[in-house]
């Protein structure tokens, strides 16, 4: 591995401007567990990193009254996955986080760290879109509030701006009735990164009918997988709705690539397989 | 007995996975220098150009080693164990991606890895081989124009022909009755092709070596190894030297499986030390680690005949061994897997042709099972495709063909001890074969499948022993063989506490070091309890009997009157009439000095004749078998082992713990390619995945629920405890378990390893698709 310095900054808005000012080969390094394996491959060899583990006041998750969670960009997958609040408001994230690698990788990560690496195969960014999460990001130029369903660009890119750092996730209450769903199916061994994964969220209103439902896939295209068509289901009732229908519009809206995880047709029929698991899990007996 | 037998932990278990013990890539040297390696970037070309002068004049270089260096040396520039094919550092060619083009050694780390980009180097691109089969035909482009057999090449490759030319390193054939009358008497005829592909061992310590050359020209080398003394010939070979003017220390080994055997990094380590004048250590990486040694993939082409009763009478299989770039062991690998390639049937009539066939790949080594995995995925898989076609039980078939005890092998020599048919039956009883599986209804499917598997261990060999009683009466047991992490350290300690009636803690195993302990041939082919320990039997046998010569003397009594005791020296029958070893050579020399010698050597024999393959193979039989039960989803082709039984013959086993640690070990390895792992090159030869990222070996999340190891004790007569080797024992037959009992459970046959979820559901959606409807097999 090439050597590089490493920064260690107090804040994050020190952070901010060591990055804004470093240039392309200055990158952030939170848990190390994607930019250490680039960089002792030597596919990418960074001059310097900010390291942002040692900076306080970033590793909590916090819920508010109403339900909604703050998690700190520092949090690490680990935690999440242990959390109790996160249980309370949010158990899909739980459950989302347990399937990540390993529980070395996990103690490692970070959530701000998997958000921002932008790799389309991980398990916790597409789960937090289905949420309908925000991430709240801090640079020179300020603050902003960013919608996470538009913060990617494609595999390995987002747009973040540079100097620009991921302080906290801001996920809103799930509704009444609710909740979600996290599948993950793997073609190598249960550590491995998903073939497809596939994060559902929705519920029934009181009259029975949908009133929310939002699918997200992973690892079947450069970026998380926003299924559009579910939003069209809301005010109908499960047993209406050509649940298979929807699946088959996931499977041919995703758009995968043949590697060692599975060919390209084998990828399509599992987004297939695993969006209709999601939607029988999330709403039963009620399916056509 | 006391102490053989018994579960004892192994007496470094806890040290080695706390990290206290010294591993090779943790040695020091004072004055110690730091080596990286130059490896090629493409897989078969012509150096036109090689410049190392920019790297020589980077501040903190000490050296580059080049070809120059090794052509103006009076040395032997190629190296290995059968051909002389593989150059320390590549003189014309490189021939696979990774091969050594040059190496540096520089004052830490990150300058020799500095240093390696700017050394200059032109390549010729040549065309490129990569399929076994192709390689194996005439006219395919040459990856060796010129090879040279070893001069002290083992006794039982004689029966290999080195001749075949082209890419073929090696070709075994054996013959046995007539193979054209067998198969015109048979009434079926089952032919097919299988295929198993390349893995790594996934050892979690790297190949490691320090190096240092004396003043004197003598050679140090502490290695990364499983065979010291194979090492240490190899480097003697290469370097010209005495043996005895090279010295090969094994310090503790975070396990080899095959990797760490015969020589590796230690002739470009002592090469780089040579020129540099100074110890140097090298380390290499875990992608250097998957391009230095690989099991062989192998392509199978088998055809049987067999009778309308069940008997198989002709069987003619061709094996294609992917030797990669350089032949390493695969001479031996390839034969083996070659007259085990009918597997532990009575066949009259066998034609069996194995070819280690040259590719543009990284080098095929030893790998736990030596050639077996692969022939069994092939023949066990045959043997349910014949009973099903045959519509007779897949248990029956086999016991109605299996050799016995007193049957004749197809080499001609007959078994003695072998377990196949109570290894079957044991883990059939295990699965409940023959009860249908309970079907969990849905997408899922569950079958049971079972495999029977034979494998030859090294023969001829040799292990020899020096056991020393100290004068405290404790005991040090000088051995080469290596505690690779199967636990020898343990059970030849065990063995030595009984024979000379001492506890466990009395007795320490030294570690190996060629200037010290004599000669052994390999810890590998699960040889070590078997021969070493029978070494070490016969060298306790003249300690006791040197003690028992001097306690007769003092005691006046006849020495066959005397017995050993718990470190005692007592009359038989006169249990009060005891006197302490210490004593015994305390009153010897009227003082408390000087010690009691005793050495042992264990040579097996053997050899096959080159024509028919005719002889003797095997000083022992490992017999083996498995039993599993899996669940198939039939919507993902993903499938769930739910139990794994697993039988072998022990012989004795010494330590009956260790050796069911051998066999889930095993059947992890085992499990991880037959789902799992492949080492994947694309159409150019670039390796895709040689890393722990994309190279994915189970985890105990990815074991059975329910696992049966099952230890059978036929034992052996030429060991003192009747006891052979485990290690190997029971990784040939799971793959072939895993294909048979999902062939039961959804009907779908893949011949072609890692069986990956993919596979099988295409092999459901061409079965659907050709039945016209969607079903799964008839479940056991």
């Amino acid at each position: 591995m090439k050597q590089f310095d490493f920064l260690s900054p107090g804040s994050f808005a020190e952070a901010c401007q060591m990055l804004a000012e470093g240039g392309e080969e200055v990158r952030p390094l939170a848990g190390g567990t994607a930019l250490v394996i680039l960089a002792k491959s030597g596919v990418y060899a960074p001059k310097a990193v900010v390291a942002l583990k040692l900076i306080p006041g970033h590793n909590e998750i916090t819920a508010d009254a109403a339900g909604g969670l703050r998690i700190g960009a520092l949090v690490s997958q680990r935690a999440l996955e242990t959390s109790d609040a996160v249980r309370h408001t949010h158990p899909v994230l739980n459950d989302a986080a347990t399937l990540v690698g390993n529980i070395r990788v996990r103690v490692m990560s970070t959530v701000g760290g998997t958000i921002c690496e932008a790799d389309p195969q991980a398990d916790v960014p597409g789960t937090l879109i289905a949420l309908g999460a925000r991430v709240e990001t801090l640079s020179p130029a300020g603050s902003r509030i960013l919608d996470l369903a538009d913060f990617y660009v494609g595999p390995y890119e987002t747009v973040l701006q540079r100097g620009e750092l991921v302080t906290a996730v801001l996920v809103p209450p799930l509704p009444a009735g609710v909740r979600g769903i996290y599948l993950k199916h793997t073609t190598g061994p249960i550590s491995d990164r998903p073939c497809v994964g596939v994060c559902a969220v929705g519920g029934c209103d009181t009259q029975g009918r949908i009133s929310h439902l939002r699918v997200v896939l992973n690892g079947v295209g450069p970026r998380p997988l926003i299924v559009t068509e579910a939003q069209a289901l809301v005010g109908q009732r499960p047993a209406d709705v050509d649940m298979a229908a929807l699946a088959a519009a996931a499977a041919a809206a995703c758009e995968p690539v043949s590697d060692l995880r599975g060919s390209e047709w084998y990828k399509r029929e599992m987004a297939l397989v695993f969006t209709t698991r999601a939607l029988r899990d999330l709403f039963g007996g009620e399916l056509k | 007995m006391n102490i053989v037998g018994k579960s004892v932990p192994s007496v470094q278990g806890r040290e080695r996975v706390t990290g206290a013990v010294t591993f090779t890539p943790s040695i020091e040297m004072p004055g110690m220098v730091h080596a990286k390696v130059l490896r090629s970037p493409v897989p078969h070309a012509r150096i036109t150009r090689l410049d190392a002068s920019r790297a020589e004049k980077l501040p903190g270089v000490i050296c580059v080693l080049t070809r120059d260096d090794v052509l103006s040396w009076n040395i032997n520039p190629y190296y290995g164990p059968v051909l002389q094919d593989q150059p320390i550092v590549a003189i014309d060619k490189v021939r696979y991606v990774g091969d050594i083009v040059a190496a540096v050694a520089a004052v830490d780390v990150q300058t020799a890895e500095d240093a390696l980009e700017l050394i200059e180097v032109d390549y010729e691109e040549l065309p490129v081989v990569l399929d076994v089969e192709a390689s194996a035909q005439p006219g395919a482009p040459l990856i060796h124009d010129r090879f040279h057999k070893h001069e002290t090449a083992f006794e039982d490759l004689k029966c290999l022909d080195f001749g075949a030319g082209g890419n073929i390193a090696s070709h075994f054939k054996l013959r046995k009755g007539d193979i054209a009358a067998g198969f015109a008497q048979a009434d079926h005829i089952f032919e097919h092709t299988y295929y198993h592909q390349i893995t790594q061992h996934g050892h979690l310590e790297p190949h490691a070596s320090v190096a240092q050359v004396l003043p004197d020209g003598r050679v140090d080398v502490w290695s990364s190894t499983q065979n010291p003394s194979v090492v240490r010939d190899g480097l003697a070979a290469t370097y010209k030297l005495p043996l005895s003017k090279v010295r090969v220390r094994a310090p503790f080994l975070g396990a080899g499986y095959g990797a760490k055997t015969y020589p590796k990094m230690e002739p470009l380590t002592v090469a780089v030390a040579r020129k540099a004048r100074r110890p140097v250590r090298l380390v290499l990486t875990r992608e250097e680690v998957f391009q230095t040694a690989v099991k062989h993939a192998v392509l199978v082409k088998i055809k049987t005949g067999v009778t309308k009763n069940g008997t198989l009478i002709a069987r003619e299989v061709a094996c294609y061994f992917d030797q990669g770039a350089y032949a390493d062991i695969g001479p031996r690998t390839s034969k083996n897997g070659g007259y085990a390639a009918g597997g532990p049937y009575k066949i009259a009539n066998l034609k069996l042709d194995s070819y280690d066939v040259y590719t543009n790949k990284t080098p095929g080594c030893a790998y736990r099972g030596f050639g077996i995995p692969q022939v069994c995925w092939a023949y066990e898989q045959e043997m349910d495709r014949i009973a099903e076609a045959l519509g007779v039980d897949g248990l029956q078939l086999r016991l109605q063909n299996i050799v016995r005890d007193g049957d004749e092998f197809a080499t001609g020599e007959i078994l003695n001890p072998v377990a196949c048919a109570e290894s079957l039956e044991a883990v059939a009883k295990e699965i409940g074969w023959g009860t249908p599986c309970q079907q969990p209804g849905g997408n899922m499917r569950r079958g049971k499948g079972i495999a029977v598997a034979i494998k030859s261990t090294m023969t001829p060999s040799l292990s020899s022993a020096i056991v020393k009683m100290e004068e405290d009466g404790s005991i040090s047991v000088l051995s080469g063989s290596v505690d690779i992490g199967q636990g020898v350290d343990t059970s030849l300690a065990q063995i030595a506490a009984e024979a000379l009636s001492v506890s466990l803690e009395r007795v320490q195993v030294v570690q190996p070091d060629t200037a010290v302990t004599p000669y052994d041939q390999s810890t590998s082919s699960s040889r070590t309890t078997f021969a070493m320990g029978s070494a070490i039997a016969i060298a306790c046998g003249e300690v006791r009997d040197q003690l028992l010569a001097m306690a007769a003397e003092q005691l006046e009594v006849a020495a066959e009157d005397l017995t050993l005791d718990q470190g005692h020296v007592v009359v038989k029958g006169m249990p009060t009439r005891r006197v302490s070893y210490e004593d015994v050579i305390r009153r010897k020399y009227n003082m408390r000095v000087g010690s009691i010698v005793g050495k042992g050597v264990f040579k097996t024999t053997g050899g096959l004749d080159p024509e028919t393959g005719q002889g003797k193979a095997s000083a022992f039989w490992f017999t083996s078998a498995c039993g599993v039960e899996v669940e198939v989803d039939t919507d993902t082709g993903r499938v769930t082992v739910l139990k794994m039984a697993s039988a072998c013959n022990a012989g004795k086993a010494i330590n009956p713990l260790l050796a069911t640690g051998q066999i889930e070990g095993s059947n992890g390895m085992a499990l991880g390619f037959t789902f799992l792992e492949e080492l994947a090159y694309d159409p150019g030869g670039q390796p895709l995945n040689p890393n722990f990222l994309d190279y994915h070996m189970p985890t105990i999340l990815d074991t059975p629920k329910e696992v049966a190891s099952i230890l059978i004790e036929k034992p052996h007569p030429e060991n003192p405890y009747g006891a052979i080797g485990v290690g190997e024992a029971t990784i040939p037959p799971v793959s072939a378990a895993l294909g048979n009992a999902i062939y039961n459970a959804v009907g779908v046959r893949v011949c072609d390893l890692p069986i990956k979820p993919e596979k099988v559901l295409r092999g459901l959606r061409e079965r659907a698709a050709s039945a016209g409807v969607a079903q799964g097999g008839a479940g056991r």
